[in-house]
């Protein structure tokens, strides 16, 4: 099983992707120089606080940015496809097909004055020459699959009828429709209570199995990391600053903001919390040095010397710090 | 004595059933609670949505009319204040909400917005900005913060606001309802070690209204859990994720995703299946068996009360 798992070939590849917002106030450096590759079947956790460059990630590999947002360099490689440089009509036809999202607010992305059953089988339709009965045994099939009671009312029904959860499960079930190669889900169970976020990681976590599909997972939530990803990327201020095999990233945390991150998180029958101080950074003008150097508390002089990027410390497990890298990296970032 | 005592509350909300049905419904929001919470204690009180908790709150802090039950204040009923009484009873508990944003008005700079309590409260102009360069000082905010609008704070700083408005008037209680849960995960931990600082420092009593178990078992002293308008259990915060006993408890403790990959697979089998029923129409007998892994007949006719496990460790089931 891990043999099959190390030889697969990856589903998703980003390399050196940068996204810029070009404002009146100056540039944002949303994303800089991310890279990583999910493989076939595997999750790959992206974690983050708010404003760390995360979801501008996701958004960049679906191609939803806008300006004054711009894809300044970097490829995104699904299946041999660069997907920056596809022609806008086979991006749609990927989109959905191949790669599908699912957004933190399930609300916000369900059409209110359309019946849920109306908006799926559009979905299929698009897509697929598929006659309408057709689009809604599969509908049908999908809402079923996702464990949700009675589809055929929930077909019926008007998003604002249904529960934060159920809206939830009908945007997985409409993402999974197009049995998609790739999916990548923003927060998805953020905004909802604990007991249904279990059950609906649970569901997703099973699906994801029988359709042997790759998670592109964002949250802020360390414990559906652990839960849920094979490897993990952890960002801060539109860099990775580390990244490794869940179970390496836990166990041996190789940047100080990993492990203040760890320590700051609130844990059942421990009370022991440890904050981090400060804020992160302001994105416009980066000073140049390490983006965590400001909160970090092993910070010595050369972490102001310029940005780390990221150097391998063993097999998987990579830091860009210079502390784990024995004072050493090889790469300077471009600023 | 206890700071706060409350008996038997109820609070029934009523609604149409649609807009185009005049129906009647009767939404249960609160059903039947008591506790009481001690001078310089926190009580946590987490549930899921829906099921009552900051209805509760509002309740306590006379934001909301009571339908039925009593509500005690250093033994003073509060619940049927009127009035002056009850604008001079309101200093003594203070209420502080989730969204930082919403919560502070956007055109007032922070100094005026921290001073609005004692200023509703007739105190003098230079005692009310010494005290609000006292209260950032406290909060972990900088006296030049002062003059500065809502919006060029970040949600952590705005919540440092809201807890230094909330403590101008030296309440004895704070009403937190989801203090935490609109922050970032660093700077949540922060707020909540202010939290537990200006309590342990103050003396403060608090109720901390959250979904959020782990964050609640590190700062109260007991944890209530609510479901459907009911509290099933109360007990001791330390050691709780052994000690609950409830079934609905466990739910809640078995839910929290474990930040320990090679514990991982514990998520993926749920410990309950659906959402809470809906309030106005709740279950006979006790309210979770419809979801409860452990329902036998019993509990589907008869209602469970409250029993003493041990000394401050009460629940509501049949099967314990």
């Amino acid at each position: 099983m891990a043999d099959s798992k190390t030889i697969a070939k990856p589903a998703l590849e980003v390399n050196n992707l940068s996204t810029w917002f070009y404002t009146d106030k100056g540039i944002v450096r949303a994303a800089n120089d991310v890279s990583f590759t999910i493989k076939k079947g595997e999750t790959l956790g992206l974690v983050g606080e708010s404003g760390c460059g995360k979801s501008v990630t996701a958004r960049s590999i679906l191609g939803l940015i806008e300006p004054p947002g711009e894809i300044v360099t970097g490829e995104i490689l699904l299946d041999n496809t660069n997907l920056l440089q596809a022609e806008t009509k086979k991006l749609e036809k990927l989109r959905g097909r191949e790669l599908a999202m699912v957004f933190q607010d399930p609300l916000s992305s369900l059409n209110p004055v359309l019946r849920i059953g109306l908006q799926m089988i559009e979905t299929i339709q698009t897509h697929k020459k598929t006659s309408r009965r057709e689009a809604e045994r599969q509908a049908l099939l999908q809402l079923d699959q996702i464990g949700l009671p009675d589809p055929e009312r929930i077909m019926r029904s008007y998003s604002f009828e249904l529960s934060g959860g159920m809206c939830q499960r009908v945007m997985l079930a409409m993402a999974l429709l197009l049995e998609p190669k790739v999916l990548i889900v923003d927060e998805p169970t953020t905004a909802l209570d604990t007991t249904v976020q279990t059950q609906i990681l649970a569901e997703l976590k099973r699906l994801q199995r029988e359709m042997n599909m790759s998670l592109l997972m964002i949250t802020h939530d360390m414990g559906v990391i652990a839960q849920m990803a094979d490897t993990v990327a952890v960002m801060y201020a539109g860099s990775i600053t580390e990244k490794a095999p869940v179970k390496k990233l836990f166990d041996n945390p190789a940047h100080p903001y990993t492990r203040a991150l760890l320590s700051s998180i609130p844990r059942l029958g421990q009370n022991n919390l440890s904050p981090i101080e400060g804020q992160p950074p302001s994105l416009f003008n980066l000073p140049p040095g390490c983006p965590f150097l400001k909160r970090c508390p092993e910070v010595f002089s050369k972490c102001f010397d310029y940005m780390p990027s990221l150097g391998e410390i063993s097999p998987g497990h990579f830091s860009a710090c210079l502390l784990a890298n024995n004072f050493e990296l090889p790469g300077v970032s471009s600023q | 004595m206890s700071l706060l005592e409350v008996k038997d509350l109820v609070k029934h909300y009523t609604r149409r059933k649609s807009l185009t049905n005049n129906l009647k419904l009767i939404v249960h929001a609160v059903d039947g609670v008591s506790f009481s919470i001690a001078k310089g204690e926190v009580l946590g009180l987490v549930g899921e949505s829906g099921c009552g908790k900051s209805t509760l709150g509002r309740l306590i802090t006379r934001l909301e009319e009571t339908t039925g039950g009593e509500i005690y204040f250093r033994e003073e009923e509060i619940s049927s204040l009127r009035g002056s009484k009850l604008r001079l009873m309101r200093r003594n508990f203070q209420i502080m909400f989730q969204d930082t944003s919403s919560s502070l008005n956007p055109r007032w700079k922070i100094s005026p917005i921290i001073e609005e309590p004692m200023l509703n409260f007739g105190m003098a102009e230079s005692f009310r900005h010494n005290k609000c360069l006292e209260l950032l000082d406290l909060v972990g905010l900088d006296k030049s913060d002062a003059e500065k609008y809502p919006h060029e704070l970040s949600g952590g700083q705005r919540q440092r606001v809201n807890i230094a408005r909330a403590l101008a008037l030296e309440p004895a209680l704070l009403v937190c309802d989801e203090p935490v849960s609109s922050l970032d995960v660093s700077i949540r931990a922060q707020v909540l070690k202010l939290m537990q600082r200006l309590q342990q420092k103050l003396l403060l009593s608090y109720l901390f209204i959250s979904h959020d178990l782990a964050a609640v078992s590190n700062i109260a002293d007991r944890v209530a859990v609510m479901y459907l308008g009911q509290i099933v259990e109360i007990l001791p915060a330390a050691g709780l994720e052994k000690a609950g006993t409830h079934p609905y408890t466990r739910v809640l403790i078995e839910s929290v995703p474990v930040p320990d990959p090679h514990r991982a697979g514990a998520l993926l089998r749920p410990a309950v299946r659906g959402e809470p029923p809906d309030p106005s129409n709740p279950p006979p007998g006790c309210r979770f068996h419809p979801r409860c892994p452990r329902a036998e007949e019993r509990c589907r006719i008869e209602k469970p009360g409250l029993r003493k496990f041990e000394s401050q460790h009460y629940a509501a089931c049949h099967l314990l």
